[in-house]
């Protein structure tokens, strides 16, 4: 008896999991606790000239997807380019990155 | 005993709900089916296509620009989508196997679309080019223009999101002309006739203008007041022809006034231009907080961005069923009357002229 209520405990657990992933897909949600964890402000620079600029977030999205390439630099944060080589590159933050996928701009580090 | 039974009949229903459940999700997340166009009426020997072939919802999907994703090649072919744009790759092989993959196949062929500024060169891998701000003559931004147009060419694009005639760029700080408004209009207008004279439709932006001017970084919404200096290499580019022009998300007032909307959803501001200008009205990137910030859900947007006179949207969220989405709730729109089927007409017959193809009814 005890083990037929371990396993409705568990088909129950299942059934939420699932009605909720049929109303909004999970990775959806968790995504945004994970954006909403990070307190941090979305940052995203262009590098030119010797020079980074500030970029607003949502038209860094758009430049970014638009890139070759995006690849970790550990604690520096994200660089976006088209050429490794070139000085024309974005710095962006993970909170950027969350925040460009929650926008529906999928970029992806390589 | 009635208890242990009672326990494994919920047990069973549980079990099932589970497997219907597992089912449905599956559903979906599944792939997202199209049919084959059988219905579009489109002689390739003539290059005539007749519009009333054409479905409420393939009209639509020709007046949309998304991010070409070779994953989703198939279906973009079978909804109709007018184009798809394309970003970095290392080489020109990768790029010419990607344009001819999309227009192979294809029953109504595609914009095919890219950012090239100079500044910003997704071909850098192999070709370089001078950003605007290097280029110090007309006669050398006509020379850049011809150059860029002969390469997208090869390539296989028909249509690149260029020039930026903004005035200033305090953002990038590398993606404006310099000079006075009259040196600014007149660097454009070669460069745009150099584009075009290669076979490629520009498309100056970003309508009317102050759209690269930092404002606060934090705020999404963009505000400006434009004056008849912003507004000049516009007005010149339509006076020399050209193609396209993308209209921006700036709020603005001054010499042009978007009602406090967004400018590519303002219907005073969209339908001023289409006044004076018979080529191509082109939104800026839709998913931008620029102009999503504006509205509490996505539909409402979809339907002012038709409802204001644009031709083409840009929606860089390529998923098929996000697209299918917006175009259902447009052409939902179009059957309440709430837009007309003439509007969409006249635009997609714009995009198909474009297309170098002649539209019958």
């Amino acid at each position: 008896m005890d083990m037929v209520k371990v396993i409705n405990g568990i088909l129950a657990g299942l059934l939420v999991i699932l009605v909720i992933n049929l109303i909004q897909p999970l990775s959806a949600i968790t995504g945004n606790i994970i954006f909403d964890l990070d307190t941090s402000e979305p940052q995203c620079f262009f590098h030119y000239s010797g020079e980074l600029n500030q970029i607003p977030a949502d038209r860094c999205c758009y430049e970014i997807k638009s890139q070759l390439a995006c690849t970790t630099l550990g604690e520096k944060g994200i660089k976006c380019y088209v050429s490794a080589a070139s000085e024309k590159y974005y710095l962006i933050n993970q909170k950027l990155l969350h925040y460009c996928a929650k926008e529906g701009y999928d970029v992806k580090i390589s | 005993m009635s208890k242990s039974a009672s326990g494994v009949r919920l047990t069973l229903f549980l079990v099932l709900a589970v497997i219907v459940l597992l089912f449905l999700n599956v559903e979906k997340s599944g792939s997202f089916y199209v049919d084959a166009p059988t219905n579009v009426l489109f002689d390739k020997s003539t290059n005539t296509l007749d519009l009333n072939s054409l479905t409420l919802k393939q009209k639509i999907a020709q007046m949309i620009i998304t991010f070409g994703e070779e994953k989703n090649k198939d279906q973009l072919q079978k909804m109709l989508i007018g184009g798809v744009y394309f970003g970095a790759k290392p080489t020109e092989e990768d790029f010419v196997k990607a344009t001819g993959g999309f227009q192979d196949g294809a029953t109504v062929p595609f914009f095919i679309t890219v950012d090239m500024e100079g500044c910003k060169n997704p071909f850098e891998n192999f070709r370089k080019f001078p950003s605007p701000r290097e280029i110090g003559t007309s006669e050398q931004a006509y020379q850049v223009g011809q150059e860029e147009g002969r390469t997208l060419n090869e390539m296989g694009f028909n249509l690149n999101f260029a020039p930026v005639v903004d005035l200033n760029d305090n953002i990038w700080k590398c993606r404006n002309f310099l000079g006075t408004p009259e040196e600014v209009s007149e660097k454009a207008n070669s460069y745009i006739t150099g584009l075009q004279e290669s076979g490629i439709i520009s498309t100056p932006k970003h309508y009317p203008g102050e759209t690269l001017s930092a404002g606060d970084l934090h705020k999404y919404s963009v505000y400006a007041s434009v004056d008849a200096n912003d507004l000049l290499p516009f007005e010149n580019a339509i006076k020399n022809n050209v193609s396209a022009i993308m209209v921006s998300h700036t709020i603005v007032n001054g010499s042009l006034d978007s009602e406090a909307k967004p400018s590519d959803v303002s219907v005073k501001l969209v339908g001023g231009l289409r006044n004076g200008f018979t080529g191509l009205i082109v939104t800026d990137e839709i998913n931008m907080q620029g102009l999503k910030s504006y509205y509490s859900d996505d539909d409402a947007m979809y339907v002012d961005l038709f409802k204001a006179g644009n031709d083409l949207v840009l929606n860089f969220n390529s998923d098929p069923r996000v697209l299918d989405h917006m175009i259902g709730v447009v052409e939902s729109a179009v059957k309440s009357g709430e837009i007309s089927e003439d509007r969409i007409d006249a635009s997609v017959t714009r995009i198909l002229a474009a297309k170098g193809i002649s539209v019958v009814k």
